[in-house]
C-alpha cells in the first residue's frame, strides 16, 4: 500500500489518468452489453420454462370446475327466449357461443355500443364498455331490464319458469328447489364462468412451447410491447383491468363515453368490428388508429402485420374448438 | 353440628362459582373473534395494495391484475366484517366509515391505474 501510494501518489497526475480509463472502460462495457441486449430482442424473447411470470399478459387457465346440473341448467337458459318479454330475444341473440360470443352485424336488437364478446367477459374486473357493471349476476339484471332490448326482469322471468314442469325439475336438481330469482341468476353466472378459451398459441408459449409462435408473431409481441400497448392491454385478459381515456393525441372515435374499460384483446381477431361505435372493420385499421390516437405513432405496414399476427395467436379454444368468427 | 356450616360453605361456594360461570358467558364471543380475524385479514390485503401499487408505480408489476384481487378482496372483507357488525350501532358506524375508506381508495387505485398507464406508455 506504502509502495502504491509512492509510485501513485493521490494527486498525480498519473493516478488520476488510471482512474479516468478505468471509469470510461466501465461505462463502454455497461453501454456495449446494453445495446446487445437492446439489439437481440428475439433472444430476450426465448426464455424456457416460466415465460409467464416474466410477461405482462398471463395464460387463462381452465374454465373453473362447476355443478353439471347448474351448469347444463344455466346454459339451457342462456339461450332461452322467455329470458325477454317479447319471448323472441335470448342472452345467444346477441352472444353466440357458436361463433364469437358476439354478433357483428346484428340488426334484431338495439343497442348504444357494438356488442362485446361473453367470452371470458367473466375475467374482466367490470362488464361493458363503460364499465358499469362489477359482477355478472348485476349486468343480467340490467341486461333483462333494459326497455330497448329484452324488456322483462328477473321477476317475470323466474314466473315463467315455474309455469313451466320440466324446467322446474330441472332446478330441483340443480338447487333442491323451485326456481327463483338468486337461483336463476346463480344458474346463467355458474354458466357465464365457464366461457372462457383457454389453449390460445400464445398462452401456449407462455407456458413454454416455444414453437407455439412464429418468428413474425414474436416480433409482433415485441412491438406490442416496445410501443407501449402493454401498458394497458395486459394482465390475464390482455386488457379489462381498468379505465382509460380514449383519443389522448388524435380522436379515436367520435361517440362518447371519453373514457371506457379497456376492452380485452382475447379472441380479438374473431370479434370485428372494432372500437365502441365499431367503426374499424379491419385489425389493421384498429392497430393504426390506436398506435395514432393513444400513443401519438404512426405505424408502417411493417410495423402494423407483424402486430396483427401477433393478435391472431390470443384466439383461444371454446369447448376444444378455436373459437370461430361470426356469420354475417 | 360441624356438618351444618361446612354445607352453608359449600352452598355459598357453589351459588358464588355459578354467578361467575354465568356472569363469564359471552355469547358474542364468536362473532368477536371473526371480526378481529377478519381486521386482520383486511390489513394484510390493505398492505398487499400498498405494495402492489409501488410496484406498478416503479414499473416492476407485470399487470394489474394483482390490484384489482386486492381491491375485489378488501370488498369482500368489508362485507364480511358487515354481516358481523350487528352488535351494535357504533360497531356498524366504524365499518361503515371502513367501507367509505375502502371506495375513496377504489377511486384513487382507479386514477392511478389510467394515469400510471399512460405514463409507461410514454416511456416506452
Amino acid at each position: 500500500m506504502m509502495r502504491f501510494r509512492y509510485r501513485f501518489p493521490i494527486h498525480s497526475p498519473r493516478r488520476r489518468r488510471w482512474t479516468c480509463i478505468g471509469i470510461v472502460g466501465s461505462c463502454v462495457a455497461i453501454l456495449i452489453a446494453a445495446s446487445a441486449v437492446a439489439q437481440a430482442p428475439s433472444d430476450l424473447l426465448k426464455i424456457d420454462g416460466s415465460i409467464a411470470d416474466q410477461e405482462p399478459i398471463a395464460p387463462i387457465p381452465d374454465p373453473p370446475a362447476a355443478n353439471p346440473f347448474k351448469l347444463a341448467l344455466g346454459e339451457r337458459l342462456f339461450s332461452d327466449p322467455r329470458l325477454s318479454g317479447s319471448g323472441a330475444l335470448s342472452c345467444i341473440s346477441c352472444h353466440d357461443i357458436r361463433t364469437n360470443g358476439a354478433r357483428a352485424n346484428d340488426a334484431i336488437v338495439s343497442r348504444p355500443f357494438d356488442t362485446l364478446t361473453v367470452f371470458n367477459a367473466v375475467l374482466s374486473f367490470r362488464l361493458n364498455w363503460e364499465g358499469n357493471y362489477r359482477s355478472p349476476a348485476a349486468h343480467v339484471v340490467s341486461s333483462l331490464e333494459n326497455p330497448k332490448n329484452m324488456r322483462s326482469s328477473v321477476e317475470d322471468v323466474v314466473r315463467k319458469l315455474n309455469a313451466d314442469s320440466g324446467m322446474v325439475d330441472q332446478f330441483r336438481a340443480a338447487y333442491g328447489g323451485e326456481p327463483n330469482g338468486e337461483r336463476f341468476l346463480d344458474a346463467i353466472v355458474t354458466f357465464e364462468k365457464s366461457l372462457v378459451t383457454p389453449g390460445a398459441r400464445f398462452d401456449r408459449w407462455l407456458r413454454g412451447d416455444r414453437s407455439a409462435l412464429s418468428e413474425t408473431e414474436l416480433e409482433g409481441y415485441r412491438l406490442f410491447k416496445s410501443l407501449g400497448c402493454n401498458s394497458c392491454h395486459q394482465g390475464i385478459n390482455v386488457g379489462g383491468n381498468l379505465f382509460e381515456r380514449q383519443g389522448i393525441f388524435r380522436p379515436l372515435v367520435q361517440r362518447p363515453p371519453e373514457i371506457v374499460r379497456v376492452p380485452s384483446l382475447r379472441n380479438v381477431a374473431m370479434t370485428p368490428p372494432y372500437f365502441h361505435d365499431g367503426s374499424a372493420a379491419t385489425l389493421q385499421d384498429a392497430v393504426r388508429r390506436m398506435a395514432a390516437s393513444q400513443l401519438d405513432r404512426t405505424l408502417t405496414d411493417e410495423q402494423v402485420e407483424p402486430i396483427v399476427a401477433f393478435l391472431r395467436t390470443l384466439t383461444g379454444n371454446y369447448r376444444g374448438s378455436p373459437v370461430a368468427g361470426a356469420t354475417p | 353440628m360441624r356438618v351444618a356450616p361446612a354445607a352453608s360453605i359449600v352452598a355459598c361456594l357453589v351459588l358464588l362459582l355459578s354467578w361467575l360461570s354465568v356472569r363469564a358467558i359471552n355469547p358474542e364471543a364468536e362473532t368477536f373473534d371473526r371480526a378481529l380475524a377478519e381486521i386482520d385479514r383486511f390489513a394484510v390485503l390493505e398492505n398487499e395494495l400498498y405494495r402492489d401499487i409501488y410496484w406498478a408505480r416503479t414499473g416492476t408489476l407485470r399487470n394489474y391484475d394483482p390490484v384489482v384481487r386486492s381491491i375485489d378482496a378488501l370488498h369482500d372483507a368489508v362485507n364480511r366484517l358487515r354481516n358481523t357488525a350487528v352488535i351494535d350501532a357504533e360497531t356498524r358506524a366504524a365499518v361503515d366509515r371502513l367501507a367509505a375508506s375502502i371506495d375513496r381508495q377504489e377511486e384513487l387505485v382507479e386514477h392511478f391505474k389510467s394515469e400510471n398507464a399512460l405514463l409507461h406508455n410514454s416511456l416506452a
